[in-house]
C-alpha cells in the first residue's frame, strides 16, 4: 500500500525537478527529439525505397524465387555483373523438364518463366557496335509472369514462336547514330556473341519493336537490356549444342597445371631438347585442298543440335498470395533436395543485382551509424545527468537524510529520464510525421542518377509503418533508460551526511 | 714529345676500352628487337601450321581447340579456321592488313573484331598469333642481366610508343646466347600486372625462327592459362584465294 503510494510522489518530485533544472531537461529533451525524427525520418525513407525496389523487381524482373544451377559466385540476372566475378557465364539450370513438372504442380506458384540471360554485341556498322545484355524469354509464359513490366515504344511485343529482337532504348539510339533513321519492322539487327561452348557465333534477327522497363531509371543496365526469343539466343550462345568430349593426349595432359618462372626454363622443367624443338618444315600437310576435305562436310556438326536442350539460366517464380517468399524458399530447397536435383533456391535479391542490393546495404550502413548516434546520444545524456545530480547533491543528501531509501532516490532519477526521453521522444515522432506528411503529399523528386539507383525510383513518398514507430520510441527510451544507470549510481552514492557538509 | 706520344695512346686505349665496355655492356636492343620481328616474319615465302590450344579455367575446365594458320606475311594476310571441337568447326579470322574479320559458318556471317581483343575465351591475343612488330610498337626503357632458370637472360623493360598494343608496359626476358624472347610480363596502364607469356620452345625454318610452344597466364584469374603449340609447319606456296571471305565460305560447304 505505501508503496504504491509513493510512485505518484516520485513522479512529482521528477516533474519538479524537470521543471526546476529547464536548462539540461531541454538539453536532453533536443538530443532525445532530433534523435527520434532523425531515426523516423531515416527509416522512413530507406523502408520506402527498400519496400519499392522489393515490389519492383518481384514484379517486373525476378518474380518473388529464383531457380538456378548452383553457383559460388552468386547469381545475377545482368551479365554485366556476371563479367565483373571470376565466371563470365550464367550457370545453367540442370533438370528442367523435371523442374517444369514440379512447379505446374506446386500449389505455391502462381506463374513461373525461364530466362536465358546473355551477352551479345550489337554491331550495327563497322564503327558503331554496343555490347548488350540479352534475355532470351519464352514470350507467353514471360508475360504470365510479368504482364506489365514494358513499356512498347515502338512496333510490337515478339509473339509465341516468332524468332526476332525487341529493342532497348539505348541500342534504338546507336541504331539511329549508324543509319539516320530509327529502326522499322523487317530491319535485320546484327549479333555476335563469344562463349566457351560455341566460339564465335554471327546473327541477324528481325527487328520487332523497342521497349523499356518499367522503372527503368532505377537501374542504369535495364535501358541496355534486349530481348529476343529464347532459341535465338540459346543458339548464339551454344545452349543448343550437345557437350562434347575434350581428349588430350598424354602430352597435352603433362602441361596441365600451375608452375614456376624459374622451374619452366630449367632443365629439370625443360620438356628436353633445350630451346629448340624439332620441327622440320612439312610440305604438303596445309593446304587450301586439304581443308576442303577436313572441313567441308558439316553433317557430323548438324549432330550436336538439340532440338530442345532445355537449358535455361534462371527459373522466375511468382508466389500466390499469402505465401511468403521465405516459406517458399524453404520448401523448395527441401524438395529439391529430395528429389536430387542441383538446383540452387534462391531469394529475389540475388537476381536483381548490386544496384538493389545496394540499397539493402545502406539501410544496414544507416543502422550502424543510429547505433553509433546512440552510444553519442547515450554519454552526452549521461553526462548531463551527471552534472544535474552533482548540482542537486544537497537535496539528494537532505532525501536520504529524512529517511528517503536508495530505491526512491533510484525511482527519482529514473523517473525523470523516462519522463524526459518520453515527452520528448513523443514531440520528435509528431515532428517526423508532419514532415513525412508533407513529403508524402508532394513526394520527393530525385534527378540524380545515384539517388534514383539508391531509393528505387525518381519519386519517393515516403511513409513510415506503425510498428517502425513503436519499435524507435521504445529505443529511445531504451537509450534513456540506459544513459541513466550511471547518474543514478552517482546519485545513489551521496551520503546525508553531504548535505550537512555543503551549502 | 714522349710524354704527348704516351697520353695520346693511352687516351685512344681508354676511348677504346671504354667502347668496348659500352658495346659489351650496352647492347643494341633495337636491332635485337627488330632482329626478333625480322626472324618471326617470313618474307619472301608463305607459312602455314596447326595450332592446338588447351586452355584452363578453374570455372569452364579444359578445352582444346585445333586450328590451321596460313599467313601471307608480306602482304599482311593472315587466316586461321577451327578444325575442333566440332561445335567451333569451320569459325575463322581473316586479317588482311589492319582489317581483322570472324566467321560464323553456322549463320555464313562475318564481322569486324578488333586486334586488340582475345582470341575467344583463351588468353591469347589475336596479334600473338602473327608476325612480332616489337622494335614498332615499344622503345626500352631499362635493362638488366639475370637470369631465367638455365638461360642467361637481358631483362628489358619496354614502354608502349603507339596505342595498338593490347600492353602499354612489358617486361622482356630475352635469352643472351640466341636473342629469342623466352618470356613477357604485360602491364597495365597503372602497372597492374595483367599477363605472363613464355615462349618455350622454337622452330628454325632457315634464318626465321617460330615460337612452337607458348603460354599465355593469365595474372588477374588463378589458375588460367592457354598452351599454344604449333606443329605440320610448312612454308609452301599458299594461294592468295585462300586470304579471302570466299574461301572461308567455300570451306564450309
Amino acid at each position: 500500500m505505501k508503496k504504491k503510494l509513493s510512485v505518484p510522489v516520485v513522479w512529482k518530485i521528477a516533474v519538479r525537478n524537470l521543471i526546476e533544472h529547464k536548462t539540461k531537461t531541454l538539453i536532453i529533451g533536443a538530443i532525445v527529439a532530433v534523435g527520434m525524427l532523425v531515426l523516423i525520418l531515416g527509416n522512413a525513407l530507406l523502408d520506402t525505397a527498400t519496400a519499392g525496389i522489393r515490389e519492383n523487381y518481384i514484379e517486373n524482373f525476378t518474380g518473388n524465387v529464383i531457380l538456378s544451377g548452383k553457383t559460388e559466385d552468386g547469381i545475377t540476372f545482368f551479365p554485366f555483373e556476371q563479367m565483373m566475378s571470376d565466371s563470365s557465364e550464367s550457370p545453367i539450370t540442370p533438370d528442367y523438364f523435371e523442374l517444369k513438372e514440379y512447379l505446374d504442380g506446386s500449389d505455391m506458384v502462381a506463374s513461373w518463366s525461364p530466362l536465358i540471360s546473355g551477352m551479345a554485341t550489337m554491331m550495327f556498322s563497322d564503327d558503331i557496335m554496343m555490347p548488350t545484355q540479352v534475355f532470351g524469354v519464352d514470350i507467353e509464359k514471360y508475360r504470365e509472369v510479368f504482364p506489365d513490366n514494358m513499356e512498347l515504344l515502338d512496333g510490337r511485343l515478339l509473339t509465341p514462336g516468332e524468332s526476332g529482337i525487341m529493342l532497348s532504348t539505348t541500342a534504338v539510339a546507336l541504331f539511329k547514330q549508324a543509319n539516320g533513321r530509327s529502326p522499322e519492322a523487317g530491319d535485320m539487327i546484327e549479333l555476335m556473341a563469344m562463349t566457351d561452348r560455341a566460339g564465335m557465333k554471327i546473327d541477324e534477327l528481325p527487328y520487332v519493336g523497342s521497349f523499356t522497363f518499367r522503372n527503368a531509371e532505377t537501374n542504369p543496365m535495364l535501358p541496355m537490356i534486349c530481348m529476343t526469343d529464347y532459341n535465338s539466343l540459346r543458339s548464339m550462345l551454344g545452349m543448343n549444342l550437345a557437350e562434347e568430349t575434350v581428349l588430350l593426349s598424354s602430352e597435352e595432359e603433362s602441361i596441365i597445371g600451375d608452375f614456376a618462372d624459374e622451374e619452366i626454363f630449367s632443365s629439370a622443367g625443360d620438356s628436353g631438347g633445350g630451346l629448340f624443338a624439332d620441327v622440320m618444315a612439312d610440305e604438303g600437310t596445309n593446304t587450301a585442298e586439304t581443308l576442303f576435305a577436313e572441313i567441308g562436310d558439316r553433317s557430323d556438326v548438324e549432330s550436336l543440335y538439340l532440338e530442345d536442350s532445355g537449358e535455361w539460366n534462371f527459373v522466375t517464380v511468382k508466389l500466390v498470395g499469402g505465401v511468403t517468399s521465405k516459406a517458399a524458399i524453404k520448401a523448395f530447397t527441401e524438395d529439391v533436395s529430395l528429389s536430387g536435383w542441383d538446383i540452387q533456391v534462391n531469394n529475389w535479391i540475388d537476381g536483381a543485382g548490386g544496384q538493389a542490393r545496394m540499397t539493402y546495404t545502406l539501410k544496414t550502413v544507416f543502422n550502424i551509424i543510429i547505433l553509433i548516434i546512440a552510444v553519442v546520444a547515450v554519454i552526452i545524456i549521461m553526462n548531463t545527468l551527471v552534472v544535474s545530480i552533482t548540482e542537486r547533491i544537497p537535496e539528494i543528501g537532505t532525501i536520504r537524510a529524512i529517511g528517503g531509501r536508495k530505491s526512491f532516490v533510484r525511482k527519482m532519477i529514473v523517473s525523470e529520464t523516462f519522463m524526459i526521453t518520453f515527452v520528448f521522444g513523443i514531440i520528435g515522432i509528431l515532428g517526423a510525421v508532419l514532415i513525412l506528411a508533407g513529403l508524402n503529399a508532394k513526394g520527393l523528386h530525385f534527378e540524380n542518377i545515384f539517388l534514383r539507383m539508391l531509393l528505387g525510383g525518381s519519386v519517393l513518398n515516403p511513409v513510415i509503418s506503425l510498428k517502425t514507430l513503436l519499435l524507435d520510441l521504445a529505443g529511445i527510451v531504451f537509450i534513456g533508460g540506459a544513459a541513466s544507470l550511471y547518474p543514478t549510481a552517482v546519485a545513489l552514492r551521496i551520503r546525508p551526511v553531504t548535505a550537512m557538509q555543503s551549502n | 714529345m714522349t710524354k704527348k706520344f704516351l697520353f695520346t695512346v693511352f687516351a685512344l686505349l681508354l676511348a677504346g676500352g671504354a667502347a668496348l665496355w659500352a658495346a659489351d655492356s650496352e647492347p643494341d636492343f633495337a636491332a635485337i628487337m627488330e632482329s626478333m620481328d625480322m626472324r618471326s616474319k617470313f618474307e619472301g615465302t608463305d607459312f602455314s601450321s596447326r595450332l592446338t590450344i588447351i586452355t584452363e579455367d578453374p570455372e569452364e575446365g579444359v578445352e582444346k581447340q585445333v586450328l590451321n594458320q596460313f599467313r601471307n606475311d608480306d602482304a599482311d594476310e593472315f587466316l586461321m579456321i577451327t578444325l575442333e571441337p566440332l561445335s567451333k568447326k569451320g569459325q575463322g579470322v581473316l586479317i588482311v592488313e589492319d582489317n581483322a574479320w570472324i566467321y560464323d559458318p553456322e549463320s555464313r556471317k562475318f564481322t569486324h573484331m578488333s586486334m586488340k581483343e582475345n582470341y575467344e575465351d583463351t588468353d591469347a591475343k589475336m596479334n600473338d598469333f602473327g608476325a612480332t612488330s616489337y622494335a614498332e610498337d615499344y622503345e626500352v626503357a631499362r635493362y638488366a642481366e639475370g637470369k631465367l632458370g638455365d638461360y642467361n637472360v637481358w631483362i628489358v623493360e619496354w614502354e608502349a610508343i603507339n596505342d595498338e598494343v593490347p600492353y602499354p608496359y612489358v617486361t622482356a626476358y630475352i635469352d643472351k646466347a640466341s636473342e629469342l624472347l623466352l618470356m613477357t610480363k604485360e602491364y597495365s596502364l597503372s602497372k597492374r600486372l595483367l599477363r605472363s607469356s613464355y615462349f618455350l620452345k622454337y622452330a628454325r625454318i632457315g634464318e626465321k625462327y617460330i615460337s612452337t610452344q607458348m603460354i599465355f597466364k593469365d595474372e588477374t584469374m588463378d589458375n588460367t592459362k592457354t598452351t599454344i603449340t604449333i606443329s605440320s609447319v610448312s612454308l609452301d606456296e599458299v594461294d592468295d584465294s585462300i586470304f579471302t571471305k570466299s574461301y572461308l565460305e567455300r570451306v564450309n560447304r
